[in-house]
């Protein structure tokens, strides 16, 4: 409890340093109107947060000047891109919020050299649309692609549909521009495919949340776009025989870059999507390859999945893909989802996805077991996600103006997070950590008898950020 | 008669997901700041309505809206974004809440 001296000193503090802050980036740039501030301080994991002002810097200059000036009066930063990482991890708690809406350039396309170099405003959909000229293509492709920010995916470690294949942004990132808690900026990685700088500070940045230091510019690695996709949406009685079927197809030495997974109920809610009466879990393969392979693949596919599956729709390409419906019946997940609460609950609802993996070979009793616990808890509970990388989001949806379900939620997907570590999964595959999921990484730490790694992150945080200024709070 | 629309104003907003889809179909979306956005715009509606929260720069935000209904397509939870606008602009102005010139 501050005393009334204190509070004083704080508001003068703050007057400061808006001043300050409009001196660096405008007075345009800097937001302390009370509406807005709640507008960037709520996310779509229906958590509410609280800032001082939100500034929205246009280059590197001045996000290094910012955050100086923030370490000099020991003020918090919170780095923001569209806060759809569901996991907390954005939600500021009393300090500035930065957002980086103005940094949205795409700088450069380099074919030869296969790499991209983009601020961190860019979105994921924007940057596809400009790589389709050159017919390439950024392999991460999150579910919420329409709004996710290049920035926030770096931190948030996300991943994507062509997992099965791809993996998550880890493994496409070449370098990054990133500005230390101090105002220091530094160059980590390069622009080559090989690089050895001694301790990997790349990939320690990427999936730290903007805890560590501030992601101004990043080189992302590209890839030609296939020349062809084939596509399979095969329903199956029993959600076992699914998971094996995606054990037969890894076992046949095809490699899709799509493994989609969706049970038979969002199924049933998404039926008219692709305008048929199939009805059963459902399993979407997508496998690139050249035109002239094309009929090959799709065979050798029909031939697996026939074993298990008497109900299939092919598309020979994205073309008759599209037609059909298939991407479009994954793609819309989350919007059924919430209609699916609403027909359920009648009353405006609030969605919540977890995100556990698991190995692939367990998705089968992993599934199983929730669907169990579901049952205990008494939640109508959808399951879907990327079973090609045993990353699995099972959703719950709740009265949006319900607090005591909101708590229930959690406990629930408490008890998720433990069904993944039984099975020697992970608590979060693609979400982060955040504010929602530290309890669930302190668990995971103890189950795995390393809690001595969360005193290594923990050290790690004080090397970066001795003052604690960047998005405190968050993952350790 | 408001009272019963701003009831049912708020019910079709509070469906909003806060998931951000219908950003970036929204012409307007390039002033970045989020009260421009028709996510921003349904938050604002609910501050508003449930918070008692209205500031001139939110009202702004909410007047900048060209009732074009691209966001619609987007939105998952099926909420028609322009309409629950457009009754929002009318709750404003029959309660006569302060509304720069600049935004009228």
């Amino acid at each position: 409890m501050s005393t009334k001296k204190e509070t004083i000193i704080k508001n003068k503090i703050t007057i400061m340093v808006v001043d300050e802050l409009r001196k660096i980036v405008g007075k345009d740039n800097v937001s302390t109107d009370d509406l807005l501030i709640a507008l960037h301080s709520k996310d779509a994991a229906g958590m509410v947060g609280k800032g001082i002002a939100v500034v929205y810097p246009e280059n590197t200059e001045q996000v290094a000047k910012i955050v100086k000036l923030c370490y000099e009066k020991d003020i918090k930063i919170y780095p923001q891109g569209s806060s759809t990482e569901l996991s907390g991890s954005s939600m500021p708690n009393g300090g500035v919020i930065m957002n980086f809406g103005r940094m949205n350039k795409i700088e450069e396309i380099n074919i030869v050299d296969g790499y991209v170099t983009v601020q961190p405003g860019v979105r994921f959909i924007e940057l596809e649309e400009e790589l389709s000229k050159y017919k390439y293509m950024f392999p991460i492709d999150p579910g919420s692609y329409r709004a996710a920010t290049i920035g926030g995916a770096i931190n948030t470690g996300a991943g994507g549909m062509r997992g099965a294949k791809y993996g998550s942004i880890v493994d496409w990132i070449l370098g990054l521009e990133v500005v230390l808690p101090t105002g220091d900026i530094i160059n980590i990685g390069s622009k080559t495919t090989k690089c050895r700088q001694g301790y990997n500070l790349t990939k320690l940045i990427v999936g730290s949340e903007g805890t560590l230091g501030i992601v101004t510019k990043a080189f992302l690695k590209i890839v030609p776009a296939p020349e062809n996709i084939v596509y399979a949406a095969a329903f199956f009685e029993k959600i076992e025989d699914a998971m094996s079927a995606v054990a037969d197809i890894k076992r046949s030495g095809i490699l899709p870059a799509i493994m989609e997974f969706l049970d038979e109920d969002v199924v049933e809610v998404g039926r008219k999507i692709i305008n048929s009466d199939a009805e059963g879990n459902l399993l979407i393969i997508g496998v690139e390859c050249n035109n002239e392979a094309s009929e090959r693949v799709l065979n050798n596919l029909a031939e697996i999945l026939k074993k298990r599956s008497k109900n299939i729709i092919f598309a020979k390409n994205s073309k008759e893909m599209e037609e059909k419906g298939i991407m479009e019946l994954r793609r819309a997940f989350y919007p059924l989802s919430m209609k699916f609460g609403f027909q359920q609950l009648k009353t405006p609802t609030f969605v919540l996805i977890e995100d556990i993996a698991v190995p692939v070979s367990t998705l089968h009793k992993v599934v199983k077991a929730i669907k169990e616990v579901a049952k205990k808890y008494d939640f109508a509970i959808l399951i879907g996600g990327h079973a090609g990388d045993g990353n699995i989001h099972p959703i719950i949806c709740i009265p949006t103006e319900d607090p005591e379900k909101f708590e229930k939620a959690k406990e629930f997907y408490f008890e998720i997070m433990k069904i993944a570590l039984k099975f020697e999964g992970t608590v979060s595959a693609e979400h982060g950590i955040g504010l929602l999921k530290k309890e669930g990484l302190e668990m995971e730490m103890r189950f795995r008898k390393s809690e001595k790694a969360l005193d290594i992150m923990r050290g790690i945080k004080k090397v970066f950020d001795p003052k604690n200024i960047l998005n405190p709070g968050k993952i350790v | 008669m408001v009272g019963k629309l701003k009831d049912r104003v708020l019910k079709d907003a509070l469906k909003c997901s806060f998931c951000g889809f219908c950003e970036v179909s929204c012409p307007t979306n390039f002033v970045i700041k989020r009260n421009y956005t028709p996510r921003g715009r349904i938050g604002t509606v609910i501050f508003a309505l449930k918070n008692g929260i209205t500031t001139i720069e939110s009202v702004a935000g909410i007047f900048s809206c060209l009732g074009c209904g691209a966001c619609v397509e987007y939105c998952p939870a099926e909420i028609d974004i322009p309409e629950v606008v457009r009754n929002f602009r009318y709750i404003l102005r029959t309660e006569d809440t302060e509304i720069s010139d600049e935004v009228r």
